[in-house]
């Protein structure tokens, strides 16, 4: 296994967890806030949805998502539309590993909004803050931590996601084959050497990862 | 420690924090937008640039179609070419999910036909490349007495037989062979290790899953944990055709003349000597289909 070989799937993993992580981002952070929040009909069942894709096997989300985003399914002509071609490209491992992320940043998201005193919003409410500004001043700086912990979870679960991916961006090395999708298939081809050399490289990016994120967490704490 | 205006310090170093994150968030997605033009990357943006050419394999054909890859991208300098290997059947289904493969390689007729039926082969372009023999191997540590046949070593030694599902071009072969001396799916299927594809199949052997396994001796000469443990007569082989095809997707134009010029490679000199190096056969004449 060369090193190009490497390289290539250690930049094909970052691209698809970086590109899942501010796919999910918006979306999450919204309905982390929402969950936090306020009380609606429907509530209970929309926090269920949300959580789907962390209690359904992977594999099974995958083929959900094929379904949704193929040449047969629903979103086709919307996405032809556009010029898109989700299914088998990278943007499809994106999109895959954004869904298997989705429940664990929302769930910290809403952690963290729940943990913010209301009173802070109101305050700034009545010191004529809009909605929004509220948000992006006070609400996000005081659950700053809990964000960037599910944002975190969420890059993480995308760095290593294997069964939704596999199912709909399939395994296409310099394209969309992950680190986790070629030690799986250098482990059907019987090329365990090789195999290995790919977990230790999984195990650093994951470190690596861990420790960056570490460390700006405490930059933002001290002083 | 002064504790007045500690708090207004918090605040104040939380908003210090929430302003890099507008610019980091920035900075992130424009990095994500920039890695998305890269090469290789926006496979969404086809037309008017170079086609990222697709093809996909049967996995027993890695070593040939992978060097006959390299030289396409030699040959022509600004085109993008990958190949992805797999069991012929799963590869199928993938193309049927809209897969954006141009070429696709099987280890037989039945799958390219199938899709032809459904109108994913561009019309023409169907042909055999290759054929191919099924052997049994078994690991080096597994005790066999010499002199046997193949029925008879799978009748006389004990453990795991490994080949591939039955909808995978092996699969299939492997239970014709099967059929053929008598035995059929029942006698031995308790003692199947049903594995993903061809070269799963010998590494089922190789790493001591199994003690046995049918698999092409294209395979078979390039393991290194498992030998042949008997060969298979001629007359008992199954009818082996690797067929080719262009996938008719709606590809750009420059797609489907980079596809063609695949195919076409595919049947010239070069390509042909890279086949018979590693063991393939010539395409059996026309006749019943496998």
């Amino acid at each position: 296994m060369s090193y190009d070989e490497t390289l290539s799937l250690i930049a094909v993993t970052l691209r698809v967890a970086t590109l899942a992580t501010l796919l999910a981002a918006p979306l999450g952070i919204g309905l982390g806030y929402a969950f936090a929040r306020f009380d609606f009909r429907g509530k209970a069942l929309l926090q269920a949805l949300v959580s789907l894709p962390m209690v359904l096997p992977p594999v099974a989300v995958g083929l959900g998502l094929l379904w949704l985003l193929g040449r047969n399914g629903p979103l086709a002509p919307v996405l032809a539309a556009l010029g898109l071609e989700l299914v088998f490209t990278w943007l499809g491992a994106a999109v895959a590993a954004a869904v298997v992320g989705f429940p664990l940043l929302v769930r910290s998201c809403e952690q963290a909004f729940a943990a913010v005193d209301p009173r802070f919003e109101h305050l700034a409410r009545s010191l004529g803050h809009g909605r929004a500004s509220t948000f992006r001043r006070v609400t996000l700086p005081l659950a700053q931590r809990g964000v960037f912990y599910g944002a975190l979870l969420c890059f993480t679960r995308a760095l290593g996601e294997f069964g939704a991916t596999a199912v709909v961006a399939g395994i296409i090395p310099g394209r969309t084959e992950t680190l986790a999708l070629g030690i799986w298939s250098r482990v059907q081809l019987g090329q365990n050497d090789a195999a290995l050399a790919l977990c230790a490289a999984s195990f650093a990016l994951a470190l690596v990862s861990m420790l960056v994120a570490e460390g700006w967490l405490r930059r933002g704490d001290s002083q | 420690m002064p504790t007045r205006g500690s708090q207004g310090a918090r605040v104040k170093q939380n908003t210090q924090f929430l302003r890099a994150i507008p610019r980091a968030f920035v900075a992130a997605t424009a990095a994500a937008v920039l890695a998305t033009l890269a090469p290789g990357g926006a496979s969404a943006i086809e037309a008017g640039r170079a086609c990222p050419l697709l093809i996909a394999a049967a996995a027993s054909l890695r070593e040939p179609v992978q060097a006959i890859a390299r030289q396409h991208q030699r040959a022509r300098p600004g085109a993008s070419v990958a190949v992805t290997f797999g069991a012929s059947s799963s590869l199928a289904a993938q193309v049927r999910a809209g897969a954006p493969v141009d070429v696709l390689l099987s280890a037989d007729q039945q799958i390219v036909r199938a899709l032809q039926e459904e109108g994913l082969i561009a019309p023409g372009t169907a042909h055999t490349f290759a054929s191919n023999r099924i052997v049994l191997v078994a690991g080096t540590e597994v005790a066999i007495a010499a002199g046997q046949s193949a029925a008879e070593i799978l009748g006389s030694t004990p453990g795991r037989i490994a080949l591939p599902g039955s909808a995978v071009p092996l699969g299939r072969y492997a239970r014709q062979w099967l059929a053929m001396i008598g035995t059929g799916d029942d006698r031995y299927s308790e003692r199947f290790v049903v594995t993903e594809h061809a070269r799963a199949t010998l590494a089922a052997v190789e790493n001591g899953g199994a003690a046995l396994a049918i698999v092409y001796m294209t395979d078979a000469r390039q393991a290194r944990r498992a030998v042949v443990a008997a060969e298979i007569a001629e007359s008992d082989q199954p009818r082996i055709a690797y067929s080719a095809a262009r996938i008719a997707r709606g590809a750009s134009e420059a797609c489907v003349s980079e596809a063609a010029g695949f195919l076409e490679r595919l049947g010239g000199t070069q390509a042909m000597r890279e086949l018979e190096d590693a063991g393939f056969r010539a395409p059996p004449p026309a006749g019943q289909e496998t």
